[in-house]
Parts: structure tokens; sequence; C-alpha cells
């Protein structure tokens, strides 16, 4: 084993990077000379700052246009628009209504599909017994806002991610759906009575009600988002990808075929009804969350309009998009494990 | 576009050129997250937080420093910020064997062939091993080729310090290299 002097690495190490001063760099040439342990030890310094050099292999290219992406959406979100939920319900109530109809539509048959397939026909109902004390915590007053300082009331937030009567009723698109509702089954789920009914309630909800067209090509989210290193970076992933698709497809999602067909149905008793189903049926590790985001905030039934997984540092996390017109978008990140809300994303 | 047309377009919301200026960077800022995390999964995370930094920042660089150090500054920042965050030191994870043609130490001379031997040495190991202040000090010289000046200023440090942690950082590294396993609290000094 060789002892060292560090002054002497420094001295080393200073003439490996030509940092030395003339007089230091000619003393130490005399030096090297007369001590062969110096000589070696300048080797081994510059071993290392070889093994320290070694390049590092490039970024994928998939990887390094997504990380622009990002950081070019990172430029146009500022902590207002994330977190001013209480300015979102404003413009909220200015949105084009068929924008918002079509999407909570469409949304319907996203959130029920997969849930039905999900379903364990064994389960019971004793999950159930759960949902107050998660409705508990999805009640407002748990909402998180992640960049602190911005935090508004939980009525705001509330508003800001009900699905509501108003909301809904005045559609003027229509189509038919019956094609989903036997995908569903299809599957071998939904066979006992009360998962059909379910589908059909749902199904209803999207088509006479809301104006569902199976043509339309509603998928803003990805089903899997990916892990993220934090929330932020979830966050502007999440915006990216709806802003992406607004400008791609949702024109065409617009032209589906017009129903002029009077509600025959409570939108938001239909929501409420699938909400209890669902949670009946214990799905979702959130029981007032689920895993289609349907639910209740502080008591109004909630329907998101399309919903993805991800995880937040291995922490498994839902990010649901719950509005969404022709400029901007809803979106919630909640965490799976403490089914709290820990992020707003208002684009 | 020179760099500093691009800095200002940047600056005024010009995202083509926002565009640009990150791409500009882009990989010799995630050559240094990467070797500060000591995985690919933590450096992408890394460099994400890292490129977002900047954008974010963009609009208060004044331009008295340079743009590349002042970005990598943020980005040293924004990697080591994002690393403490995990509460952890940089996970080599599976090990990034890679070859580095060294001088042999005891060696009679670097120059000759015969004399030279191939090492296949675990990098991120080796970094992962050092301390933080020491390994961003070494990746800023050795993967991107800072001078002592530039890295004080990213570091935040004066350039004697910057010397002495390079030197030290350094002198870990070889003692690793070379089985050498005496701390540096062992270690002679006059």
């Amino acid at each position: 084993m060789t002892d060292h002097s560090l002054p002497d690495d420094e001295l080393l190490s200073s003439s490996l990077d030509g940092e030395l001063t003339d007089e230091e760099a000619a003393r130490l040439e005399v030096r090297l000379t007369a001590e062969p342990a110096l000589a070696e030890r300048l080797d081994a310094l510059r071993a290392a700052e070889a093994m320290a050099s070694t390049p590092v292999t490039p970024l994928a290219a998939n990887d390094a246009e997504r990380m622009i992406a990002v950081a070019l959406a990172a430029s146009t979100t500022t902590a207002d628009n994330v977190t001013d939920l209480a300015a979102a319900a404003g413009r909220r109530r200015a949105w084009p209504a068929r924008m918002a109809t079509i999407a909570a539509a469409v949304i319907a048959l996203a959130i029920a599909v997969p849930a039905l397939r999900a379903i364990d026909p064994g389960s019971d109902s004793d999950d159930a017994g759960s949902a107050d004390t998660a409705a508990d915590a999805f009640d407002g007053e748990s909402l998180v806002e992640s960049a602190g300082d911005d935090s508004t009331e939980a009525d705001m937030a509330t508003e800001a991610l009900s699905v509501t009567d108003d909301d809904t009723a005045d559609s003027d698109m229509g189509g038919s759906v019956d094609d989903t509702s036997d995908a569903a089954q299809d599957e071998g789920v939904g066979s006992d009575d009360a998962e059909r009914e379910f589908d059909e309630s749902v199904t209803n909800l999207a088509s006479s009600i809301l104006g569902y067209s199976p043509d339309g090509d509603f998928d803003p989210l990805p089903s899997d988002l990916g892990d993220f290193g934090t929330v932020g970076a979830l966050s502007v992933a999440a915006s990216v990808d709806w802003t992406q698709y607004l400008s791609d497809t949702v024109t065409s999602t617009t032209t589906a075929p017009a129903n002029n067909s009077t509600p025959t149905e409570d939108p938001a008793a239909t929501i409420e009804g699938a909400f209890a189903r669902l949670n009946q049926l214990g799905l979702g590790a959130c029981p007032d969350i689920l895993e289609g985001m349907v639910g209740r905030v502080d008591g109004t039934p909630v329907i998101a309009l399309d919903y993805a997984t991800a995880t937040v540092a291995g922490d498994p996390v839902t990010v649901g998009l719950f509005e969404m017109s022709d400029d901007r978008a809803t979106v919630v990140i909640i965490d799976q494990t403490t089914c709290e809300i820990v992020d707003v994303i208002l684009g | 576009m020179d760099e500093t047309t691009l800095i200002s377009a940047a600056q005024r919301g010009d995202q083509k050129a926002l565009d640009q200026l990150l791409r500009l960077h882009q990989d010799r800022i995630h050559a240094v997250c990467r070797r500060l995390a000591g995985n690919d999964a933590d450096a992408l995370d890394a460099t994400q937080e890292a490129l977002i930094a900047i954008v974010k920042g963009l609009p208060r660089f004044d331009g008295r420093a340079k743009f590349s150090t002042w970005a990598y500054r943020v980005a040293t920042n924004a990697c080591l910020d994002e690393l403490r965050r995990r509460g952890r030191r940089p996970d080599p994870g599976l090990p990034e064997f890679e070859t580095a043609t060294l001088s042999p130490v005891g060696g009679s001379s670097p120059r000759d062939p015969a004399e030279t031997v191939s090492a296949r040495i675990d990098v991120d190991r080796g970094l992962s091993d050092l301390p933080e202040e020491f390994r961003a000090a070494v990746v800023l010289r050795d993967v991107i080729g800072m001078d002592y000046a530039e890295i004080g200023d990213v570091l935040d440090i004066a350039p004697g310090t910057v010397r002495s942690r390079i030197a030290r950082g350094r002198s870990r590294l070889a003692d690793a290299i070379s089985g050498n396993q005496n701390t540096p609290d062992e270690r002679q000094t006059p």
C-alpha cells in the first residue's frame, strides 16, 4: 500500500489540467526526474483522470426529444396556471359547452370499459365500507397544492373538478355505442346482471345524453405515462400529451354525427350510480376515486374525461383529465398510496 | 443564429430559439447528470429537471456570466437537488463497464504500448464512492472540460478549492484503481 501526500496530489493533478504556473511546472519537472515515486503517482492520477473522462453514452433520440418537449412545455407553464383553481373555476364557466360535453361523454366509456374489465365477479361489497373514510379525504378539504403558496379554497377546486348537469345536458351530439358494450362482454366481464346494468347505464349516459360517437378518437392520455422522478415532471409531461392531442385530434372528434335527442337521464345521478356500483364491486385502491376517477368531490359526482397511470419515484399515481376545451384542460394527479390529490394542473 | 441571439430570442418567448438553445447543451448536461447520478434512470430524471430549471430560470439570466457557465450551474444544482430529494447516494446500478486505456501504475513509460494496460473500469462505481463535492468538481473538469475558474463559478467556490477537490477526487479514484484502501485522513501530509 502506498501513501501519498495530498499537496503533491494537488500539484500533480493540476499539472494534468494545465493549471500550474510556469514556475510550478518547472519545479515539478525537476522533482519528477529525481523522484520515481512521484512519477508513478502522476501516472496513477492520469489513470483516474482517464477513467472519469470516459465518454457518456449519448441520450437516445426519443429521450432527447421528449425532454426538450417537456422543457418547452414548462416554459409556458407558470406557477399561476398550475395552481390557481379559483381562476380556473371562473374560466371554466366560459368554456364551449359542446367541447366539455363531448369529452365527458366519450370518457364515460373510456372509464367504463377498463373498469368493467377489471371486475372480479367474485368480489363482494365489503370494500364499500371504507368509502366513507375515503370520501372524507376527497371532499375538497384534502386538495394539496404542490406549489404551496397558491392554495385556494376547496369549494373552488370542487367546482373546477365537477361535471354537472349544466355541463352535459345541452349536448347536440349523438351516436351509437352498442359495439363498446358488446366488446366489454366479449372480454368475459360484466357477466352478471348488476354489471350489465352498470354497463348499460354508462352506455346510455354516453350515447343518448352526452352524444358519444364510437368513431371518435378521443384518447388524450396514454394508458401509462411512465415513471417520473417528481410530480412536477409528471405534471409537465401530462400537459404536453393533452396539448398535442388537442391540436391533432380534437377537431375530428367534434365532427361526430349530431343527435338532437333530449336527455332522458340525469347525468349526475348516473355518474353517482356508476360510482356507487364500482365502489360496491371494490375496484381501485382509493374507494372514492377508483381506477376511472369516478367519484364525489364535496358531494358532487364527478367523472374524469380520461385517466392514465404513472409512477412518481416508484409510487403509483393516477392522472385524471377532468375537463378539456380548445385552449385548456384540468389534470389531477392522485397518489394511489395515500389517495390524496398531489397536483392539479390547469393548462 | 448565434448563441447570444438565441438567448435573447428565447427570453422573449421564442419557442424555436429556446428549442435550439436547449439542444445545444442537452448532451453535455446529460453527461454531467449521468456521471453525477451514477445510473441511466436517475440521470434521465435529473437531466429533465435540469432542462426545466434552465427554462424556468432563463428570464433571470442577465448575461454577466457565460451562458454555458450559468446553464451548468443551474443544471448541476438541479441534478444534485434531484439526487438529494431521493435521499440517497448515486446508485451505480448495473455496472457500466467501459474500457479505459491506462498507464500501468509503476510502469516505466506511459508511451510504451507494450507497457500499456487496458483495464475495464466501473466508472459509475468509482465516481459514486466520491463525496458529492469532489464528484461534481471532477465531473465538470473531466467530463465537460471546464477550467478551474469556470468550475469555481459553477460551484460557487474559489479556484483553489476547485483544485483541491479535483485532486482529492482523483486521488481517491487512483487509489481505488490501484487497490490502495487508505482513506485521505490516513495519508501523509507534510
